[in-house]
C-alpha cells in the first residue's frame, strides 16, 4: 500500500474541528487507525458522521492540530491523497444513462488507468460483486443493492488505499447489505475501509467501531471490548407477559435498565450493584410469568445505550 | 383470532406497465404490533399509501376498521394516524404552533387540546421542545414530535413509515416503549422498518419483495419455517440426563457430550419449563439459549423466494 | 367544507409566510420591480427616432413644422436632398423614419388648403413606427395639413395607434406598458412564484402528512390560495401606487373596481400554479412548466405586441387566452377610464376561465397524490 512514511498510521487526527458559520458539525476528533480494517462509523443523525467521511476523503477544509490521511496533511493540498481515496457518497452518484460498463470505465478513464489495467479489474470487480451478467444494462435500471454494488465497484477500480463509504447499506434489502460487507471485508485485505453505517449487525461485524456524538469521539474500539467494557451484567427472561414481568423485575433494588421484547425481557443489572448472576438468576426466575432466565453476554445495543449514558468509554 | 382491522384482498397496483404491488392479502389482528418488511423498490411504501387511501388501489379491497377504504378514502382519516418518512412538521411555526395545526384539522381545540397535548408531551419527554422549530431540534425529538401529532386525535390504527430511521439508538429505545404502551392500550400498530432486530418488538411479520408478500406470521413461526431453531447449550451437567431431557422436551440433539447442544424449532412455556427444572436440578450447570437472529431469518427467505422465481 | 379547518389552515399559514422575509421579499419586491422596470425602462415611446426631412418648400411654415417635430424631442432631424436619400437610409437603416414636405406646403396653408405630407418608415418597427406616425399625424394636423403615408408600412387605422392618438394626447408609451405590466406580473410571475413555493412544501412532506388529514382538497386549495391572493392583492395596489408616484401613471377612473378585478384574476392565476405544482416532482421541474406556458402567454395577449398585427389564427389563439381579457380590461380602465358596464364581456370570459381554473386546480389536486 503506497502511502508516505510507512511506520506512519493511516490515519491520525487529533483536535479535528469543522466548522459551518457558528456550528461545530465536527467539534474535536481524536482519531487513530494503524492497520488496514473495516472501521464502522455510527451514531445519530447531526453526530458528524458524513462530514467525517468527508474530511477524510480530503473534500473538507479543516482545522486541526494534526490531521494526517495516509500520509498527507488535510490541511495542505490533498490532490495526491485524493488519488488513493475511493468515496462512496450518500447519495448515489453515477450516471443512470450509461451501463455498467461505460460507468466503470469512465471512472478509469478518470483516474488514468491504462487500457490494460482497465479491462482486468473491470472483469474481476465485476466478477467479485455479481454483476458480470449486467454489464450493458444501465446503471439507472438497477436495483437498490446492484447500483451500491456497482457504485463499490467504482470506487475499487482504481484500487485505493483508503475506502470511505457514506451509508452504503441504507435501505438495501438484507440480502444484498450481506453480500456488500462480504466486497468490504475482502477489501480489507489491501485497504482501510471506513464505512457508516445504522445497523446493528453490521456495527458488531466491524473490526473497529468508532462510535460518535455531537461531532465528537466518544468511543474508538472493537465491538467486542465495547461491549465488554460495559459495567453492566445482561440477563434475558422468557416470557410473554412482558407488561408484568417488568412492573415485577422493577421491584428489585439491583436493576438497571429493562428492555422489553414481544416474547423476552431484557435486563441490565449494574456491576456494582449486582448481587452476583445466581442470586440474580434465582430472583428473575421468581418472577411471576417467567418460564426461564439466562446470562446473556451483553449486546450491541446495551454497548452503544450505555455509551449514550456515559458508561464504558 | 378476533376480525382483523385491517385487511386487503387481491391488493394490486399498476404504474403504466410496472406492476408495483402484486395481489397482496393482509390481514392485521386488531391490538397487535405488525412489521411490514421490504426493500427499497418492493412495493413498500406503495402499499402503505394505498393502505391510508392517499393512493388508489388498480384492483383489490381494502378495509380499515370496518371502513372500505377504496370507495370511501376520506373517511378513515379520522380513525387512523400516519407518520410518514419524511418529517411531517412545518419549518416556519414551532412545535406547539405545529400541534395547534394539525390539532385544529381534526377538531381538537381549547381545553381537549391541552389536555391530550399535556398527556403526550409528558409521556414523550417533549417539554423542552416545545417552543423550539423543527429544524433545531435533533432527529430523535423531532421523531417523537412526528409520532405524538400522529396520536393527537386518538386514532385506533397507527400508521408508521420507517419511524427510527436515522435515530440514535437511545430515542429508538424509547420510541419502542411507546410503541409497546400504544399496543398494550388498544392500538393496532402498522410498522415499516430497515432494522431488523425490531422486528422481535411486533406480533407478527409480513415481507413484500417485487411487489408479492413472500411471508407472513408471528417471528418465531419464521424463525422455525427458515432456520434450524434456537441453539440450547448446557455446560456442566450430567450430559446422558440433560440429552434425555431435551429430548422429552422436543429438542434434537446435535452434541450429546458435555457441553450438550440441542436444537428447537421454537421456544414452548413447556421447553422453557424444562430448561428450569434442569437449573433447578443442577445449580453449577450453564443453560444458553442462542436465537436466531431475524436478520438470518430474512436472508434465508429472501434466498428462498429468489430461488423460486 | 369545515369553515373551522380552513381557518386552522389560513392561520398556519399566515404564520408560516409572515415569519419568512425572505418570501415575503420576494413577494412584494418582484412586482415592483417588474411595474418600474417595465414601466420606465422599457416602454415603447419614441425617443430620438432619426427622421430624414425633404423639405421641397423650404417656407416659414414648413420651418415652423420642423421646428414643432424637433421640439417633441421624439425625433433627430436628418436634412436631406432627395427621395432616392431617404429610401437609401431606410434601406441602410441609417434612419427610422422620412416626411417629405410637398413644395407649396406654406402657400396652400395660406389659401386655406389642406397640403399633404408624406410619411415614409420602417414597418419592420411595428409598434415605434405606429407610435411615430400618430405623433407626427398630430403634429401635422395641428397645423392644418394631413399626413399620407407611403412605404412598407403596417396596416392603416391600427387601433393601438388610434387609440393611443384620441386618448393618449402626450403619446407616452408609459401608461401602455404600465397596463401591460399588471398582466405580466399577475399572469407569469404570481404563477411562477406559487408554483415553487408550492412544490417545495410537498418535497418537505408536510404535504402528505395533510392528506392524511381530515382536511378536504378544496380546503387545502383555498387555505394556499387565500393567503397567497392576499398579498397579491396588496402587491397590485402598491403597484398601483409606485405606478403613480413614480412614474405619473394613474388609472383613468375606478381605481378601486380595477384593483377588486385584478384581484380576483390573480386568483385564477395562482389556481394554475397549483395545477404546475402538483404535477410537478421537483421545484426545477415546475419552474420548467410554468415558463414554457407562459412564454406563449406573453407573446400573444397583447403585452407587448399588438394582437391586431398577428396573423389571424394565432389571433384566435390570443382570444382563449384569459391574460388577453385581462390586459384589454387592464388597458381600458388606464388608457380610456373604462367601467364595469362597458366591460362586461371582458368580465364574464375572466369569470369563466377563472371558474375552470380553479376546478381543474381542484381536480387535479385530487387525484394527484
Amino acid at each position: 500500500m503506497a502511502h508516505a512514511g510507512s511506520a506512519e498510521p493511516l490515519i491520525r487526527l487529533r483536535g479535528l474541528v469543522k466548522r459551518w458559520g457558528p456550528r461545530l458539525a465536527l467539534a474535536g476528533i481524536d482519531l487513530e487507525i494503524s492497520q488496514p480494517a473495516v472501521v464502522g462509523v455510527v451514531g445519530p443523525d447531526g453526530a458528524g458522521k458524513s462530514t467525517l467521511l468527508r474530511a477524510l476523503a480530503g473534500l473538507l477544509d479543516v482545522e486541526a492540530a494534526e490531521a494526517r490521511v495516509l500520509g498527507f496533511d488535510l490541511r495542505r493540498d490533498v490532490t495526491a491523497l485524493k488519488a488513493r481515496v475511493g468515496y462512496v457518497p450518500q447519495v448515489w452518484s453515477l450516471h443512470p444513462a450509461l451501463s455498467v460498463e461505460e460507468n466503470m470505465r469512465f471512472t478509469a478513464r478518470l483516474h488514468r488507468l491504462d487500457e490494460a489495467t482497465c479491462r482486468q479489474r473491470t472483469t474481476d470487480l465485476l466478477e467479485r460483486t455479481q454483476l458480470a451478467a449486467f454489464r450493458h444494462r444501465p446503471a439507472g435500471a438497477l436495483s437498490g443493492g446492484m447500483k451500491q454494488k456497482l457504485a463499490v465497484a467504482c470506487a475499487l477500480l482504481p484500487a485505493p488505499a483508503l475506502l470511505l463509504l457514506d451509508e452504503p447499506t441504507a435501505g438495501i434489502d438484507v440480502l444484498a447489505r450481506a453480500e456488500l460487507w462480504n466486497l468490504f471485508t475482502a477489501a480489507r485485505a489491501s485497504a482501510l475501509v471506513v464505512t457508516s453505517t445504522s445497523y446493528l449487525e453490521e456495527a458488531a461485524a466491524c473490526d473497529i467501531l468508532v462510535c460518535l456524538d455531537r461531532g465528537q469521539v466518544l468511543a474508538c474500539t472493537s465491538p467486542t471490548a465495547l461491549r465488554n467494557a460495559l459495567p453492566f451484567e445482561c440477563y434475558r427472561a422468557w416470557t410473554e407477559a412482558t407488561g408484568a414481568v417488568v412492573a415485577a423485575a422493577r421491584t428489585l433494588p439491583y436493576v438497571g435498565s429493562l428492555r422489553p421484547r414481544a416474547a423476552h425481557v431484557r435486563i441490565d443489572v449494574p456491576v456494582e450493584r449486582s448481587p452476583g448472576p445466581d442470586a440474580v438468576l434465582r430472583d428473575l426466575h421468581g418472577l411471576p410469568g417467567v418460564h426461564f432466565a439466562e446470562r446473556i453476554a451483553p449486546d450491541m445495543e446495551a454497548a452503544l445505550l450505555g455509551l449514550a449514558r456515559g458508561e464504558g468509554r | 383470532m378476533s376480525a382483523p382491522i385491517i385487511r386487503t384482498r387481491g391488493l394490486t397496483k399498476r404504474f403504466g406497465t410496472f406492476l408495483a404491488v402484486d395481489a397482496v392479502d393482509l390481514a392485521v389482528p386488531p391490538r397487535t404490533i405488525f412489521a411490514f418488511l421490504g426493500g427499497n423498490g418492493s412495493g413498500k411504501s406503495t402499499t402503505i399509501r394505498m393502505l391510508i387511501g392517499i393512493l388508489a388501489p388498480t384492483a383489490g379491497e381494502i378495509e380499515v376498521d370496518g371502513i372500505d377504504v377504496v370507495r370511501r378514502p376520506r373517511q378513515v382519516r379520522d380513525h387512523i394516524g400516519y407518520m410518514g418518512q419524511r418529517v411531517s412538521l412545518y419549518q416556519g411555526l414551532t412545535l406547539r404552533e405545529n400541534v395547534e395545526f394539525y390539532a385544529g384539522l381534526f377538531g381538537l381545540q381549547g381545553r381537549r387540546l391541552e389536555q391530550r397535548w399535556g398527556e403526550l408531551r409528558e409521556r414523550f419527554a417533549l417539554e423542552q421542545a416545545e417552543g423550539e422549530r423543527p429544524e433545531n431540534l435533533p432527529a430523535g425529538i423531532r421523531q417523537r414530535a412526528g409520532l405524538a401529532l400522529g396520536m393527537l386525535h386518538h386514532p385506533r390504527v397507527l400508521f408508521l413509515d420507517e419511524p427510527t430511521a436515522g435515530v440514535d439508538v437511545r430515542s429508538r429505545h424509547l420510541f419502542w416503549h411507546v410503541i409497546r404502551e400504544e399496543a398494550a392500550g388498544g392500538t393496532t400498530v402498522f410498522v415499516t422498518t430497515h432494522f431488523l432486530e425490531e422486528v422481535e418488538h411486533c406480533d407478527r411479520v409480513a415481507c413484500i419483495e417485487g411487489g408479492k408478500l413472500i411471508a407472513e406470521g408471528a417471528p418465531d413461526e419464521l424463525r422455525a419455517r427458515f432456520t434450524p431453531g434456537y441453539r440450547i447449550t448446557v455446560r456442566g451437567a450430567p450430559p446422558a440426563v440433560v440429552a434425555g431431557e431435551l429430548v422429552s422436551a422436543g429438542c434434537t440433539i446435535t452434541q450429546a457430550s458435555d457441553p450438550v447442544c440441542a436444537t428447537i424449532p421454537s421456544l414452548r412455556p413447556a421447553t422453557l419449563a424444562v430448561l428450569a427444572r434442569l437449573r433447578e436440578v443442577f445449580a453449577q450447570a450453564e443453560i444458553t439459549v442462542e436465537q436466531p437472529e431475524m436478520a438470518e431469518v430474512f436472508r434465508r427467505m429472501l434466498a428462498a423466494a429468489r430461488e423460486a422465481s | 367544507m369545515s369553515w373551522q379547518r380552513l381557518r386552522t389552515l389560513l392561520r398556519r399559514e399566515a404564520r408560516a409566510s409572515l415569519r419568512d422575509p425572505f418570501t415575503i421579499g420576494i413577494l412584494v419586491a418582484v412586482p415592483l420591480l417588474a411595474m418600474i422596470l417595465f414601466g420606465y425602462v422599457l416602454s415603447t415611446e419614441v425617443r430620438g427616432l432619426r427622421l430624414a426631412v425633404l423639405d421641397r418648400d423650404a417656407s416659414a411654415a414648413s420651418r415652423r413644422l420642423l421646428a414643432d417635430i424637433r421640439a417633441t424631442g421624439a425625433f433627430r432631424i436628418v436634412p436631406v436632398r432627395s427621395r432616392g436619400d431617404i429610401e437609401r437610409g431606410l434601406v441602410d437603416g441609417r434612419i427610422g423614419g422620412g416626411l417629405v414636405v410637398p413644395p407649396g406646403f406654406g402657400r396652400d396653408l395660406a389659401r386655406g388648403r389642406i397640403p399633404e405630407v408624406l410619411a415614409i418608415y420602417d414597418g419592420a418597427e411595428a409598434v415605434l413606427a405606429g407610435n411615430a406616425e400618430a405623433w407626427l399625424r398630430a403634429i401635422v394636423a395641428a397645423t392644418g395639413a394631413t399626413l399620407a403615408t407611403d412605404g412598407p408600412l403596417p396596416p392603416r387605422g391600427s387601433p393601438a395607434v388610434v387609440t393611443s392618438a384620441l386618448f393618449n394626447p402626450t403619446l407616452d408609451g408609459v401608461p401602455f406598458m404600465v397596463s401591460g405590466t399588471f398582466g405580466f406580473v399577475l399572469s407569469f410571475l404570481a404563477v411562477l412564484i406559487t408554483a415553487v413555493a408550492i412544490v417545495n412544501e410537498r418535497l418537505a412532506g408536510t404535504f402528505e402528512q395533510l392528506q392524511v388529514t381530515p382536511a378536504t382538497t378544496l380546503e387545502i386549495l383555498l387555505g394556499k390560495l387565500l393567503p397567497m391572493g392576499a398579498i397579491f392583492a396588496i402587491d397590485i395596489a402598491l403597484m398601483m401606487l409606485a405606478a403613480g408616484l413614480l412614474l405619473g401613471v394613474w388609472p383613468a377612473a375606478h381605481a378601486f373596481f380595477f384593483w377588486s378585478v385584478s384581484a380576483l384574476y390573480v386568483l385564477t392565476t395562482l389556481a394554475m400554479g397549483l395545477i404546475f405544482s402538483a404535477t410537478s416532482a421537483t421545484a426545477a421541474e415546475a419552474v420548467q412548466k410554468t415558463v414554457l406556458f407562459s412564454i406563449p402567454i406573453v407573446q400573444l395577449s397583447g403585452f407587448a405586441f399588438p394582437i391586431r398585427n398577428m396573423p389571424l389564427p394565432l389571433q384566435w389563439v390570443a382570444e382563449c387566452l384569459p391574460a388577453t381579457h385581462y390586459i384589454r380590461f387592464s388597458r381600458a380602465v388606464y388608457l380610456r377610464g373604462a367601467g364595469p358596464l362597458e366591460l362586461w364581456p371582458e368580465l364574464l370570459v375572466l369569470a369563466l376561465f377563472g371558474a375552470l381554473q380553479v376546478g381543474v386546480a381542484l381536480r387535479t389536486m385530487a387525484t394527484r397524490a
